[in-house]
């Protein structure tokens, strides 16, 4: 949670699901365990890599960052999982908060956490908040002081395919999204694409008001140091 | 890369989409660590939290009326067969890992 990876996966190995927490700490990011081997996991990845199971790697897929606003103008029957452990409930104590307000809270790394860094990349501050992207090739990196910088959007070619960058002042987070777009700005608070395309609340539309599905490439709202010793050959937008 | 864009998996190019992203878009992924140097890990026995593994689902709207969630909370949110999940992203900072079913398909969320 210090770097905010989150992200979804696939709880399966060769189609048996193992049952997974959080028990241990790399380059200062949790490490993942399953109850059955013990075998540790990195939550980013999916990789397992310490343990009998090490050379498995767990499916992955996007989770959205969203509000309950938005999640609900996307499917009002959306269910919730509510944990009722009083850790969890005092954590979310006045309603809860935006996620962009929980990372602002936090300035630096806890004191156990540092040793378990490896080299760091000094490209940008430890603690830089941003967007990574990426897939089998490739991986590149965001910060949100650029994308603040450029109108809280950026439409880039990433792998030859154009993805839209931007801050969406609605959930508070930086997202990432295929688009066919040359262009894109902001109307408000809604973002509209050259294709007649747009974005409000968190939805995407066609130019006909349709909802559309919002191709998505992998992608994390993190920490610099947290994506930088996972990808360490990651390119950083606006640095060469 | 290093450690993992080299070896990354195929699974990394799906592309997931709100509204069908789920195991059946996700791809087999396979690679091998080569580096990790457990000499700086920290490999606990037992979980330094604990997980979250729903055993009943409710309304989202439920949690907005009785004033548990707000409409700006932040949420993550999973889909399964149309079927949308959502987890308290402020809960999700203790429990760090959740972990359930959903329309009949496992799901997982790390935070």
């Amino acid at each position: 949670m210090i770097c905010n990876t989150g992200i979804g996966l696939i709880p399966t190995v060769d189609g048996q699901v193992e049952w997974f927490s959080e028990k241990g700490l790399y380059d200062g990011l949790f490490l993942m365990s399953d109850e059955r081997t013990g075998t540790y996991w990195n939550h980013m990845t999916g990789e397992a890599v310490q343990g009998p199971l090490t050379g498995n790697r767990l499916e992955l897929e996007n989770v959205l960052h969203t509000t309950v606003a938005q999640a609900l103008a996307q499917d009002p029957e959306t269910q919730l999982a509510w944990s009722s452990h009083p850790r969890a409930v005092g954590r979310s104590e006045g309603g809860g908060g935006t996620l962009t307000g929980l990372l602002r809270r936090i300035r630096g790394l806890p004191e156990i956490f540092p040793a378990t860094l490896g080299a760091e990349d000094e490209r940008r501050p430890r603690m830089d908040m941003g967007i990574g992207i990426w897939n089998d090739t490739n991986a590149r990196y965001y910060s949100m002081d650029a994308i603040e910088e450029n109108g809280r959007l950026l439409l880039e070619t990433f792998e030859g395919q154009r993805v839209l960058i931007y801050y969406d002042p609605t959930a508070y987070v930086l997202a990432a999204h295929y688009t066919d777009a040359d262009r894109a700005w902001w109307d408000g608070d809604v973002l509209r694409f050259s294709t007649g395309e747009f974005i409000e609340d968190g939805v995407r539309y066609a130019d006909d008001g349709s909802r559309v599905e919002r191709e998505r490439p992998l992608q994390v709202f993190t920490r610099w140091y947290g994506f930088s010793l996972t990808f360490p050959e990651t390119e950083v937008y606006g640095e060469g | 890369m290093r450690r993992s864009a080299l070896a990354l998996p195929s699974a990394l190019t799906a592309l997931v989409a709100f509204s069908s992203s789920g195991p059946a878009e996700a791809q087999e992924t396979m690679s091998q660590i080569e580096d990790f140097d457990p000499g700086r890990a920290i490999l606990n026995e037992k979980p330094w939290f604990d997980p979250f593994r729903p055993e009943s689902l409710e309304p989202l709207n439920d949690a907005l009326g009785d004033g548990r969630l707000t409409e700006e909370a932040a949420l993550m949110v999973l889909e399964r067969n149309g079927q949308h999940l959502a987890l308290s992203t402020l809960q999700m900072s203790y429990h760090h890992v959740a972990q359930g079913d959903l329309a009949g398909e496992p799901w997982m969320v790390s935070f």
